[in-house]
């Protein structure tokens, strides 16, 4: 799976620091979702693409393999 | 970053964060009291010749007891130090709230379970052939988790 976190963050002139205190999780966890090292849970995934103003879908790239079900 | 195995919390705003903390201050205070009253009453014990204790038990019961008072002292204080400071209080909630933080916890008290279980096995199987309690003690505690375990498992699997 592939985040375009990183992507909307910047485009949306947000740091790490501020997307994290508004989904209330820890700077670290931004990093690491951005990074791909961590997938986050579906409430928080629903709390980003809120905070973007984006679905779901938009925000996260599932592969053929997450798909695959 | 706090790495207590009981941080957990649940909590999305700072006042439900305050009142789980103050709940926890309650439990720290009654485990600083019992403990510093137990070390008092095996010192009383001892020193009036009532009950006969060795030297090595006294010793690890008054260190157990003024760990776990010392222990629930600094927590004590440092949760009220973050009571009174709304920004750190909010930084701690956040740290404790954080879905990854949580799950690098369930991930490191697994993995410690798995080394707990080995040592008690490989305790049991060849501490057992120098002292038979070992091996009895050892098998104790793994069928206590074990059984612990199905009856959690149990439980979780009618709540989800």
């Amino acid at each position: 799976m592939q985040t375009k976190i990183a992507e909307f963050r910047k485009k949306s002139g947000v740091t790490q620091e501020e997307l994290a205190d508004a989904v209330s999780v820890t700077r670290q966890t931004i990093i690491s979702l951005e990074s791909g090292k961590y997938k986050a849970s579906l409430v928080l995934a629903h709390k980003l693409a809120q905070f973007f103003n984006v679905t779901i879908e938009e925000m996260f790239v599932f592969d053929k393999e997450d798909e695959n079900i | 970053m706090k790495r207590g195995i009981f941080c957990q919390t649940t909590a999305t705003t700072n006042e439900e964060y305050r009142k789980e903390l103050k709940k926890k201050n309650g439990w720290l205070l009654f485990a600083m009291l019992v403990a510093a009253a137990m070390a008092v009453v095996i010192l009383f014990v001892e020193l009036r010749g009532i009950g006969e204790i060795s030297d090595y038990m006294l010793g690890v019961y008054c260190g157990a007891c003024a760990g776990i008072s010392v222990a629930s002292l600094i927590l004590l204080i440092k949760n009220l130090l973050l009571l009174n400071n709304e920004e750190k209080l909010k930084q701690s909630r956040i740290e404790n709230y954080d879905e990854r933080n949580a799950e690098i916890r369930s991930k490191a008290m697994l993995a410690a379970i798995r080394v707990m279980l080995i040592c008690c096995m490989v305790t049991a199987l060849v501490g057992g052939l120098y002292d038979a309690y070992l091996i009895k003690i050892m098998l104790f505690v793994t069928y206590t988790f074990l059984f612990s375990y199905l009856i959690a498992d149990t439980y979780y699997r009618k709540k989800m």
